[in-house]
């Protein structure tokens, strides 16, 4: 592993890592995924808490009488059904839809 | 290390003149030439000649799934890593019809987070940007002030392209004296180039 180190009276070196330097390379390597695992983590947690509440919200308004499209209007919030059917009408595949939604409908009881 | 830079408008060569009164002047240009590097420094490229300065770079590629982490360098060339950088920033990222955007933020002791993590692993959308320093020698900063820093930068990873536009800083008085570009791991494609600018306000 080699890096390149441009100096101040203007010449440039291309150097072999040391051992040392690479196990510091390797330490750090670990201490940045770390902290990446852990920031990842909460962000995870944050967006499911966020997609939990966001359906139950919608759930009980719907209870309450409104149309999805009323409470879509006031909320935003698109059930994962109808961002699914939404992609579908614009032309993707079914396995496509379910990539970019996570959702799968439910198969349909034989006749 | 050292001279003036072409513009790009009809001169083939000579300085820019900035509005204000000084000139903005090219210090130094890093490559990667024949083969990947796992780090470029450029040492001493920030002296007290200049205040402000901004570092352009362009084609950056890993050979692995990782994100642009630079750190500054003290100026006996050892990577600043005693306090944390500070960033935060907003982003704009989707596949080819998607789009989100938001804010976020982060500190690490060991680079700069500057892409929220989004890697820069895209040969057709290699990642470019820029770096403002507004005075890393604090020649007009008081002493007490904190280095501080924002940028621009934009690239692409698989079936993402993304652009985040951010600041940072950390709580130190430390001048800096050069920077290294690296990555959180793996190595810096050939074709990488970065080039140091300096203005005097």
């Amino acid at each position: 592993m080699e890096k390149l180190i441009y100096k101040k009276d203007g010449t440039v070196e291309r150097v072999t890592l040391t051992a040392e330097e690479e196990a510091a390379r390797n330490a750090d390597i670990a201490k940045v995924k770390a902290e990446d695992d852990e920031r990842n983590a909460a962000r995870e947690a944050v967006a499911t808490q966020k997609a939990t509440d966001s359906k139950a919200g919608n759930d009980k308004l719907i209870a309450l009488g409104l149309t999805q499209d009323q409470v879509t209007a006031m909320t935003g919030f698109v059930p994962l059904s109808i961002q699914y059917q939404n992609l579908i009408d614009a032309g993707k595949t079914a396995e496509e839809a379910t990539t970019l939604t996570g959702y799968t409908p439910p198969e349909e009881p034989p006749e | 290390m050292s001279g003036t830079v072409g513009d790009n408008t009809a001169r083939a060569s000579g300085v820019i003149a900035s509005a204000g009164g000084g000139d903005f002047v090219k210090i130094a240009t890093a490559e990667v030439t024949g083969s990947v590097a796992s780090s470029i420094d450029i040492q001493g490229c920030f002296t007290s000649t200049y205040d402000n300065y901004q570092i352009h770079f362009n084609r950056l590629n890993f050979d692995g799934s990782a994100y642009f982490f630079p750190v500054f360098l003290d100026d006996s060339n050892a990577a600043i890593t005693a306090d944390n950088y500070y960033t935060k920033g907003h982003d704009l990222l989707g596949d080819y019809d998607g789009n989100s955007d938001g804010s976020w933020k982060n500190s690490s002791t060991t680079g700069l987070m500057m892409t929220n993590g989004s890697f820069s692993q895209k040969d057709q959308r290699v990642t470019s940007g820029i770096i403002y320093l507004p005075d890393p020698r604090k020649t007009r900063t008081p002493g007490s002030g904190y280095q501080t820093f924002w940028y621009t930068i934009m690239g692409g990873q698989s079936s993402v392209f993304w652009r985040y536009d951010g600041i940072g800083y950390q709580s130190l008085t430390t001048p800096y004296g050069g920077i290294q570009f690296k990555g959180n791991s793996d190595n810096i494609e050939v074709g990488f180039k970065a080039t140091v600018y300096g203005l005097k306000t």
